[in-house]
């Protein structure tokens, strides 16, 4: 285990694709092993192409890439704007609704805050507020795409670990949810002070409001569609990943007449690279899961938690607090890779339901990505804002609180995460 | 010659992305009316690892796979490009063993059956060692654009100082 975590660090630290060093690392188990034949590990590659669910990945890749060509990210803009931009804060706020609206039709934070900071950050920099606020919230915001369906992460998540990708759909709904409120009160605060509203703005009669939603009516309903037709295991989530690529489809070519075939092979050409680049990834660490499963690292690091540690509860927080410290150098779906098979079986020993554990895991592993050294999201919202590091880091201290604040409320009631996911599936 | 290669990589990459798409569609459609497809699902879970492996290569020509750079960034180019030339000989070498062993393991167990489809397993096999061989042919094509004195745009072998959503590029076929 030395050899293989001491080759994947240093090719990491030279700068290696992710997907290489993981494969590479992989790679020295079977090469270094006396029992274990080379062709092995090509058979793990090829084994993990052979989950069902995992098939979901490229399916809302691409129907997260045909629903930007379709108009719907276009309407869902509107519709948030008319909603809350009169608010304090009322861009910011904006930021966060269209996040959560996001979250149900595609699954990726870092594309989310990329978008929003191209729609938005220029916006919210000429109605005056500040670039470090600006971009916090972009990328702060950008965090509830992780739990609201249908979440990449989580699709790993319940892969790696064996869990029902159906429930946890479900399970991040209301955390989700959550999130934004907790989010648009430390936006609020913080624009209440500095008097951020956006001029000549006024609260929208009804009928705006029901008129911009009308008009993001197949975009709304989208995410409705997903957990009706999830809902007790009626369809898997990746049967529901090929009907919302269809979907994106039709109501871009149908309903909102934009999406033609040039836009579709614009979607296309994206979605490969990106279903490449992530798939490569999980590919090559088939060698290195099956390393860690036949090395018995998690029964070493259960033996050792459980036998210096008594309490459960302290046990889940001790790992809890690691995954945040390795959210911070790491990017999340390497994290869920590879700590998702070390982590449950500890976690379920002490009773703790995997459900909630992942919903826990994939909020701090991708918070990692708002937050230096390594952070994927801040520097891609601070790279398109041009916003300086300590400003970025200054501002976004209030949201951060609030998502501390938010994981803690999903620690100590499991209510939450669980009761969804419990009802429909019983 | 390599650009052709490219476009062909691009199209066979998308066809069967949507090939797997409609498999999976019509597989669910049928299954909710009572008339389940097997093959239709066995099929598109043949063809998943091909679309991997087209998708890496395509995206290990946009230089966009991912790692971690925070080092490399503080590297002059030009040792930049040496570190990651020396690096992708490391690479070539690991997919060339990944190649040729997955070559052997597909002849070991040809008479394997996928599912009850009754296709052979040796077609998911077979995509190791032909997708080593693609993000080999990306890999030393970048290497080649690198060292003729393209790396003014930031471009490396297998990274690149700006992000393409930096960069605000869209690559098109």
């Amino acid at each position: 285990m030395l050899a293989i975590t001491l080759v994947f660090f240093v090719l990491l630290i030279l700068g290696a694709p992710v997907a290489f060093a993981i494969g590479l690392a992989g790679f020295t188990f079977f090469l270094t092993s006396d029992i274990m034949p080379v062709s092995i590990g090509v058979q793990k590659i090829a084994t993990v192409s052979q989950s069902f669910p995992l098939l979901a990945v490229p399916f809302f890749v691409l129907a997260g890439h045909l629903m930007n060509e379709s108009g719907i990210t276009d309407r869902l803009f509107k519709f948030a704007h008319v909603a809350v931009a009169w608010m304090a804060g009322g861009l910011a706020q904006v930021s966060i609704i269209l996040s959560t609206l996001m979250g149900g039709v595609s699954g990726s934070a870092v594309a989310d805050a990329a978008m929003e900071a191209r729609v938005l950050g220029p916006q919210m920099i000429s109605q005056g507020y500040s670039r470090g606020y600006s971009s916090a919230v972009i990328a702060l915001s950008s965090l509830i795409t992780s739990t609201i369906p249908p979440s990449i992460g989580l699709i790993l998540y319940g892969y790696v670990g064996q869990v029902s990708i159906g429930r946890l759909f479900m399970a991040g709904i209301v955390p989700g949810l959550l999130m934004m409120a907790f989010l648009m009160i430390a936006a609020y605060v913080v624009a209440r002070k500095r008097n951020y509203v956006v001029k000549d703005s006024v609260k929208p009669t009804p009928k705006a409001l029901a008129v911009a939603a009308w008009d993001a009516k197949w975009a709304l309903l989208f995410p409705v569609l997903l957990i009706v037709s999830i809902r007790g295991g009626l369809f898997t989530p990746s049967e529901v990943g090929a009907f919302a690529v269809v979907y994106a489809i039709f109501v871009g070519w149908l309903a909102h007449k934009v999406l033609d075939l040039a836009a579709i092979r614009r979607a296309f050409n994206q979605a490969l690279s990106d279903i490449g680049l992530i798939m490569l990834i999980i590919l090559m660490s088939g060698m290195i899961g099956f390393a860690i499963i036949f090395l018995q690292v998690p029964q070493q690091i259960a033996g050792t938690l459980l036998g210096s540690l008594t309490s459960p509860d302290v046990i889940v927080g001790v790992i809890l607090i690691s995954l945040f410290i390795a959210g911070l150098f790491f990017e999340s779906t390497i994290l869920v890779l590879l700590l998702t098979p070390i982590f449950v079986p500890v976690i379920e020993k002490v009773g703790f339901d995997p459900v909630h554990f992942g919903i826990l895991m994939m909020t701090i592993v991708t918070l990692g990505s708002m937050t230096p050294p390594v952070g994927v999201a801040m520097y891609t919202v601070c790279g398109m804002l041009d916003t300086p590091l300590e400003e970025y880091i200054k501002e976004s201290l209030p949201f951060f609180m609030a998502i501390f604040a938010l994981i803690v409320l999903l620690l100590f009631v499991p209510g939450l995460v669980l009761f969804l996911p419990n009802l429909m599936f019983g | 010659m390599s650009r052709i290669f490219a476009k062909l990589e691009i199209i066979a990459g998308c066809v069967l992305l949507a090939v797997i798409t409609v498999l999976v569609f019509i597989a669910a459609v049928m299954r909710f009316v009572g008339y389940p497809l097997i093959w239709s699902v066995d099929l598109a879970q043949l063809l998943f690892i091909w679309l991997c492996f087209f998708g890496a290569a395509k995206a290990m020509r946009e230089r966009s796979h991912l790692g971690v750079d925070f080092l490399t960034r503080l590297l002059p180019p030009g040792m930049r490009l040496v570190l990651e030339t020396l690096m992708s000989l490391l690479f070539a070498a690991f997919f060339l063993v990944l190649a040729w062993e997955g070559y052997k393991l597909t002849m070991l167990n040809k008479e394997r059956l996928f599912g009850d489809s009754g296709l052979s397993y040796a077609w998911v096999t077979i995509a190791v060692p032909a997708g080593c061989l693609l993000l080999l042919g990306s890999m030393i094509s970048n290497l080649i654009e690198a060292w003729r004195g393209r790396i003014t745009d930031g471009r490396y072998i297998y990274s690149r100082a700006m992000s393409p959503v930096e960069a605000g590029e869209i690559e098109d076929i």
